[in-house]
């Protein structure tokens, strides 16, 4: 009990030490303010990942009307500009300011019908005008899709009925009304699930200013742990250790590292809660515990295998973009095995996948079984 | 002036000793960069921007109705040009999910299709990873309400036909013909529905490409990453050796001067083969910037050096940020947040366009947002005077605050 009292005692020491150090207190603070304003601007801000220009040839057509309107308020990815006119939306294609022009005719409910007549390209209706073809625009053209739909599939089934049933006593208003009347129940046919928890998605998931910012405060927490391995360097450089027995500077070693992986962990900690980031309290510090164990041995591990302060800074950047690569921060790339060396890909699925703290309990093993055998090596030679 | 030289000159010999380390680390960087793109391209036999997104379908595909649906989706569905439909079972599926070779997959329960023809739609589970939000995957909310919509719209279409059959005593007996033959113009529309858009391709005339896009960003983020490096060289813990050369004349700004020479001397050689062979790779061989396309080592080269102001720019901030704090600890995370938050907010991530007007607008006033469009305007062959003013002033403001904190930490030390 007084060795693990004394082991703290120590640990408080150490992080005593760094949080001594103003300057070190403001960065951690910043980190918080700075993912809370950037939460503050994705949520409220007006942005999406294409830009489409809107224009009508009549901007009292009813038909275009609806279909600008409901393209308007269901919008959570593309950003939609409302233009005066259909030359304004195309000069602003051109200048680049927009990813797409989308051009509406004038008496669009006759275009539709005689489209459903004849669905091939001579009755195309809606003017698409883009400056690249890109996958993110194609799928773009089906939220178009989305919102014509309504009125073709409206203007299909009174055509239907007009053509076929042989109905005079039926007019538009009460086919409409038929229609209307219908209304059936669909809405959720489809359900987001997630793999891991088996839980239905919602829209707030979906915000991508905010996405990466759990990968980013992850890696953020390995490059302090390598910081301090830079610093653990420069002090045994320094002879500061010299005093300290061999065979106790190992553990010291753990938890030197383990000072400044802990601020910035709870600094990072502090980020997810301010933005609703987090998921749930036990889960996230479970795995913000396990993280903080495994990048400790990591950053030793590293500290031990590169023995120079010039290779580990000339390293950090590389691993810094390797992370961010590889771990599903950005990009959701399958690179095989590299992820498993990263510690931030442990904790970036083990926040959704229970299963990935196990694999945590597994990667320290092997990374603290590593460390010794790395150290005893070291203290040989 | 004398001493202020010498002292470049001693910087010099310094940074020459780090250099080795710095350099390989970047070659590697390169040839696992370039190797990765290269597995990536060929794996996809096309480029990434276009690579389409991969689906798994689980169901009861001995279902004739079921298999047919599918085959007219892969076949004649405009969705076949942006996404692979895989028929899967549910094993392979979450396996394969797992792996991230697909970015989904719909669970179609059993009898589906028999009780939708019957009037009763049931659920569809589209299962999908929560983490690694990515551009590709965002869609996939907004694809799956639209699929939602077309089915909910066709079945008010088909339903109302039945209701004034059934309520208007039209023959009865013809109910199923009807309704099959209203069904078959819903699915041919449905199928057709890409025909009603007229779509024209303008090409990007003086814009940048999406690769050149990212190739700017990308190389304003290893930049500012690179800061990273230096830390211990630069990071002083104690001031005796800054005050002994101001005591013996060599002033704040000379010293500022000398290391900062020396610092951006290594930059320039780090982010030499990176760039140059990054350029080669992306214009050449897998024409990934059209820009670039063709280009030879020289013109790569001449591209290089035009690219100096941003680093100068960009090291100049790196500076500013070594001498605003007195250890390694807090130096590597003062740099690290700088370079991913400067870097996020001028675009390197996601196209700036992706931003609210607030950030753009931000972006345009921070040294990394102009480095990025000047980097940008470069590629595409754009004007960018302005910029390089801009980039310059930067560099004169950072490196004298650089310089009068270095005399105020003097001062107090």
């Amino acid at each position: 009990m007084d060795k693990i009292l004394t082991c703290l005692h120590r640990f408080l020491i150490l992080i005593k030490r760094l949080l001594r150090k103003p300057g070190f207190v403001a960065i951690l603070l910043t980190v918080p303010l700075l993912v809370a304003a950037m939460g503050i601007v994705g949520k409220n801000a007006d942005s999406g990942i294409v830009t489409i220009a809107l224009a009508m040839q009549d901007s009292e057509d009813e038909t275009a009307c609806a279909v600008v309107d409901d393209l308007a308020q269901n919008s959570r990815l593309i950003s939609f500009i409302l233009c005066d006119t259909p030359a304004d939306a195309h000069a602003l294609v051109e200048q680049g300011d927009v990813d797409a022009a989308w051009i509406f005719p004038a008496d669009m409910s006759q275009k539709i019908h005689k489209f459903t007549q004849h669905m091939h390209h001579n009755n195309a209706f809606v003017a698409v005008v883009q400056r690249e073809d890109s996958v993110m625009l194609r799928l773009s053209h089906e939220k178009l899709n989305a919102a014509l739909y309504p009125h073709l599939s409206r203007t299909l089934y009174k055509s239907y009925v007009t053509a076929n049933l042989t109905l005079s006593e039926l007019n538009a208003e009460q086919l409409d009304e038929y229609y209307t009347a219908v209304n059936a129940d669909g809405a959720d046919v489809f359900r987001l699930v997630y793999a891991a928890s088996q839980q239905t998605a919602n829209d707030a998931d979906t915000n991508y200013l905010l996405a990466p910012m759990r990968g980013l405060l992850a890696v953020m927490i390995t490059l302090g742990g390598f910081a301090v391995a830079m610093f653990y360097m420069q002090d045994e450089a320094r002879g500061t250790f010299d005093r300290l027995p061999a065979n106790r500077r190992f553990v010291f070693s753990l938890s030197y590292h383990a000072a400044s992986v802990v601020c910035v962990a709870l600094a990072a900690l502090l980020a997810l809660f301010i933005t609703g980031l987090s998921v749930s309290f036990v889960r996230e510090m479970a795995a913000m515990v396990l993280y903080c164990v495994i990048t400790v041995g990591f950053c030793v591990a590293l500290r031990l295998i590169c023995r120079d302060i010039r290779l580990l800074g000339a390293l950090m950047p590389a691993l810094a973009v390797g992370m961010i690569v590889v771990c599903p921060v950005f990009l959701n790339i399958p690179i095989p095995f590299v992820g498993y060396l990263l510690p931030p890909y442990y904790y970036l699925n083990a926040i959704y996948d229970p299963i990935w703290l196990l694999y945590m309990v597994i990667y320290a093993a092997v990374i603290y079984a590593l460390d010794y055998a790395l150290f005893r090596i070291g203290t040989r030679l | 002036m004398k001493r202020a030289l010498t002292y470049t000159r001693l910087q010099m010999a310094r940074m020459a000793r780090y250099a080795p380390f710095v350099i390989a680390i970047t070659l590697i960087i390169c040839i696992c960069l370039g190797a990765a793109l290269y597995a990536l391209i060929q794996g996809n036999d096309q480029s990434a921007e276009n690579t389409k997104f991969a689906v798994g379908i689980v169901g009861e595909f001995e279902n004739d109705m079921l298999g047919l649906g599918i085959s007219a989706i892969k076949s004649m569905d405009s969705s076949q040009y942006t996404l692979d439909i895989l028929e899967l079972d549910e094993q392979t599926a979450a396996e394969m999910l797992r792996r991230r070779e697909i970015i989904g997959y719909a669970v179609i329960p059993d009898g589906f299709v028999e009780a939708a023809m019957s009037g009763n739609v049931g659920h569809i589970d589209f299962v999908t990873n929560q983490n690694g939000i990515d551009l590709t995957t965002m869609f996939k909310q907004e694809l799956l309400d639209m699929i939602s919509r077309i089915l909910v719209e066709s079945q008010d279409g088909v339903y109302a036909m039945q209701d004034i059959i059934l309520e208007n005593k039209v023959d009865v007996s013809k109910y199923m013909h009807h309704t099959n033959t209203l069904m078959a113009s819903y699915v041919s529309m449905i199928l057709s529905r890409s025909s009603a858009l007229d779509c024209q391709i303008i090409g990007i005339s003086d814009e940048l490409s999406f690769g050149g896009y990212m190739f700017s960003g990308l190389s304003v983020l290893l930049m500012l990453l690179c800061g990273i490096t230096c830390c211990p060289l630069f990071i002083r813990r104690d001031m005796a050796l800054p005050k002994l050369l101001g005591a013996n004349r060599c002033s704040s700004a000379a010293q500022i001067f000398g290391e900062y020479i020396s610092y951006l001397c290594l930059t320039i050689l780090n982010m030499l083969p990176l760039t140059v062979l990054l350029m080669l790779f992306s214009g050449g061989a897998a024409v990934l910037i059209p820009e670039l396309d063709g280009m030879g080592v020289g013109g790569a080269l001449v591209i290089f050096v035009k690219f100096i102001p941003a680093v100068l720019a960009v090291t100049a901030l790196q500076f500013l940020l070594y001498e605003l704090t007195d250890s390694v600890v807090s130096g590597v995370l003062l740099q690290f947040i700088c370079a991913i938050g400067l870097s996020y907010i001028s675009g390197c991530f996601y196209p700036i366009s992706f931003f609210p007007k607030g950030i753009q607008l931000l972006s345009d006033l921070t040294p990394s947002g102009i480095a990025r469009s000047y980097l940008s305007a470069l590629i595409s062959g754009g004007e960018c005077g302005g910029k390089l003013a801009a980039l310059i002033a930067y560099t004169a403001v950072l490196l004298g605050l650089a310089a009068l904190t270095r005399h105020r930490r003097i001062k107090n030390a």
